[in-house]
């Protein structure tokens, strides 16, 4: 996975901040550990208006937390933050995409190592591993 | 490709193989046209959790594809145009197979009532609810066939306390699971009884083909052992190897062809080469027989209209597309306080068919089973409990303790049909061929309905029997007709002002064009439709071989 630093990208640190709390590590990885921000990412360059909401919605939220850096905050502070927004449909989306990417299958790129399904206890049962056969079908 | 052939088939999914399979072996030559491609496991196996035929977030993965194949749908006033992954569209597979390839398989009987509907219940206002033109005995033999030659798995013993049967099932159940054990247990509670849906896949080694090896992915995937009977891997193979039967796939009907009387001379289509040109194409044959689903064929019969039959091919009635049916369906989650859910196999082991008919209330009824291995990313989206934060340790914590601890019950109801349930062409929208899409159009009848609440309460007792601690679902609501399991449009009858075809699905007022596909359907039974659309191929085929 790819992390940029607060110093070169501070909206992509914001952004990590937020996702490390949609899914928190705890005994098991979150999302950070499993490489999420990279699949939500890759969702939001596909889908620009969606990516603009979201970074108006982290514009607002830093703005809730300023003047501190909300990144550099602590976790039960950033989560008071996420209680503030959770109900607005920027949020919403952004945190059905960090679930979504963190339990599908890895080659979607935000399940590293099929950590997702280790924890709950999914056991996928394919002979070429947890995403079948390289190559997709039609209809892509 | 000849230029004359003695039979055309158009569509190589659940039906079309058979079809082209008996009339091969007849002696005719057979052009079977397929507009998708023949996909293999290993070409178009790949496990992409969201972008398959069970969950089409953000594509699919077997056709046909999402760019130039659009449908509009018209839901409440509102007309959209949808891609083929996109709600309503309906979308049933476009490949060698068609949804077979890539289906779970329950492998259904319809039960005798099911073939008397109006008889036994009457007919509702503004419903088309009509008996069908034979009954469940003059199909049982063809059920029996389709069972064989596709290969079924299921519970004999259960299955022939249900149905007059001539025999069992050629292989046994597959193996039941955690959840087959807690709903038997809820289920003699209840005093009702249960039994293993049949399923088209292998629990042994059968036709040269293994046995499930139990990944827990069927539902909108190809299978990583061959094991799951789809007509791609049993009738096709037979049809080729009589080496009068040539299969095109690539190959988009654009229409039926007619002489200057109007009777059909076959098709006009269009194939599409490796590097994307296009050429037209206009083979000839004695009989035409469509096999697209019940939408594409009620499109391309309407498609078709000539001189002679300006509103369509057997649509002097205005008939055709109409009646359009799928099952309107109940998901019924239970969580529980121990690990239930199925890890391994299809993850289908227990149904009951208890509240399929007879219930005092309601007009029929529907099958009630657990469902297929929940993939982790569909459980995120279709099973947590309401009301539980989606973000956060609160959610992580329920998805790690209850992934293993929650069943789900599926229910589909035979659906009430409404006249005003259809698939019409649409005036302005055209694929990526230039022709006009489908228009899909009208919402559940009221009827079906009623009978939708009256099963979900019924599941939802089963699953509290079963021992869940928290027991919710979601009630059907009124919806666009047609998709999962669509059929009805093109119906059989005896009246030619009522229904399409005839009781062998010849087209009213042509004695060599025909639809075989779940679009003859009258109406749509409380089960997955599969082996009932597979057996009217049967049926029809030797109907066919034997008088075309």
């Amino acid at each position: 996975m790819t992390r940029q630093g607060p110093a070169d990208d501070p909206a992509g640190a914001l952004l990590d901040a937020v996702i490390d709390r949609i899914i928190p590590a705890d005994h098991d990885p979150g999302a950070l550990a499993l490489g999420t921000p990279v699949y939500v990412r890759a969702r939001l360059t596909a889908d620009p208006r969606l990516a603009a909401e979201v970074a108006g919605g982290l514009s607002r939220l830093s703005g809730l937390a300023a003047p501190a850096d909300l990144a550099s905050l602590p976790e039960d502070h950033r989560d008071r933050l996420l209680t503030q927004v959770e109900a607005e449909a920027w949020f919403v989306a952004l945190a059905e995409l960090t679930a979504e990417g963190f339990y599908a299958n890895p080659a979607n790129g935000g399940n590293s190592g099929a950590g997702s399904w280790a924890m709950i206890g999914y056991r996928h049962g394919l002979p070429e591993g947890p995403d079948g056969p390289p190559a997709n079908g039609s209809g892509r | 490709m000849r230029e004359r052939y003695d039979s055309i088939v158009v569509g190589a999914g659940a039906a079309g193989p058979i079809v082209a399979a008996r009339l091969a072996e007849s002696g005719r030559r057979v052009l079977l046209l397929e507009r998708g491609q023949h996909l293999t496991y290993a070409g178009a196996g790949h496990r992409d959790h969201l972008r398959n035929q069970r969950l089409s977030l953000y594509g699919h993965n077997a056709g046909p594809e999402i760019a130039g194949n659009p449908r509009v749908i018209e839901a409440s006033g509102v007309v959209r145009t949808v891609a083929p992954h996109e709600p309503g569209y309906g979308n049933n597979a476009a490949t060698v197979g068609g949804g077979t390839l890539v289906y779970g398989g329950q492998a259904w009987r319809y039960l005798p009532e099911d073939f008397r509907m109006a008889s036994l219940y009457g007919v509702p206002a503004a419903s088309s609810l009509t008996d069908w033109p034979f009954a469940y005995e003059d199909l049982a033999p063809w059920y029996a066939r389709a069972e064989n030659e596709l290969g079924v798995a299921g519970d004999s013993a259960g299955a022939a306390s249900l149905w007059s049967r001539s025999a069992g099932y050629p292989m046994p159940a597959m193996p039941r699971g955690p959840a087959a054990d807690a709903l038997a247990a809820g289920a003699r509670r209840l005093g009702i009884p249960t039994l293993a849906p049949p399923l088209l896949a292998n629990s042994m080694p059968r036709a040269g083909r293994g046995a499930c090896i139990g990944c827990g992915s069927c539902v909108g995937f190809a299978c990583p052992s061959d094991a799951k009977n789809g007509s791609q891997n049993t009738v096709l193979p037979r049809a080729l190897a009589t080496g009068n039967c040539e299969l095109l796939t690539g190959a988009m009907v654009e229409k039926v062809t007619a002489d200057a009387k109007g009777r059909p001379t076959g098709v006009s289509v269009l194939v599409e080469a490796a590097d994307g040109t296009l050429s037209r194409h206009l083979p000839v044959a004695r009989e035409v027989v469509l096999a697209c689903g019940a939408v594409e064929s009620a499109r391309l019969l309407l498609a078709s209209a000539n001189t002679q039959a300006p509103q369509g091919l057997g649509n002097d009635y205005d008939q055709v597309g109409r009646n359009l049916q799928g099952h309107t369906s109940n998901r019924i989650f239970g969580l529980f306080d121990h690990e239930v859910a199925n890890e391994r196999g299809p993850g289908v082991t227990i149904a009951t068919t208890a509240w399929n008919h007879h219930n005092s209330e309601v007009i029929g009824g529907g099958m009630v089973a657990d469902d297929f291995v929940l993939l982790p990313v569909i459980y995120w989206k279709q099973a947590l409990p309401p009301g539980l934060r989606r973000w956060g340790l609160e959610a992580k914590e329920h998805m790690r303790r209850n992934y293993r601890r929650l069943l789900l019950l599926w229910a589909p109801v035979h659906e009430i049909p409404s006249p005003d349930s259809r698939v019409r062409l649409d005036d302005r929208v055209r694929d990526r061929f230039g022709l006009p899409v489908a228009r899909i159009s009208g919402l559940t009848h009221p009827e079906t309905l009623r009978t939708a609440h009256f099963l979900f309460d019924r599941a939802a007792e089963w699953m509290a029997a079963a021992g869940a601690n928290r027991v919710w679902g979601i009630r059907p609501k009124a919806t666009l007709s047609g998709g999962q399991h669509q059929a009805g449009t093109c119906r059989m009858g005896t009246d030619p002002e009522r229904s399409v075809t005839d009781p062998f699905g010849r087209v009213w007022g042509h004695d060599n064009l025909y639809v075989c596909d779940a679009g003859l359907h009258p109406t749509n039974g409380g089960f997955n439709p599969v082996l009932t659309t597979m057996a009217l191929a049967f049926r029809n085929a030797e109907h066919i071989a034997a008088t075309g």
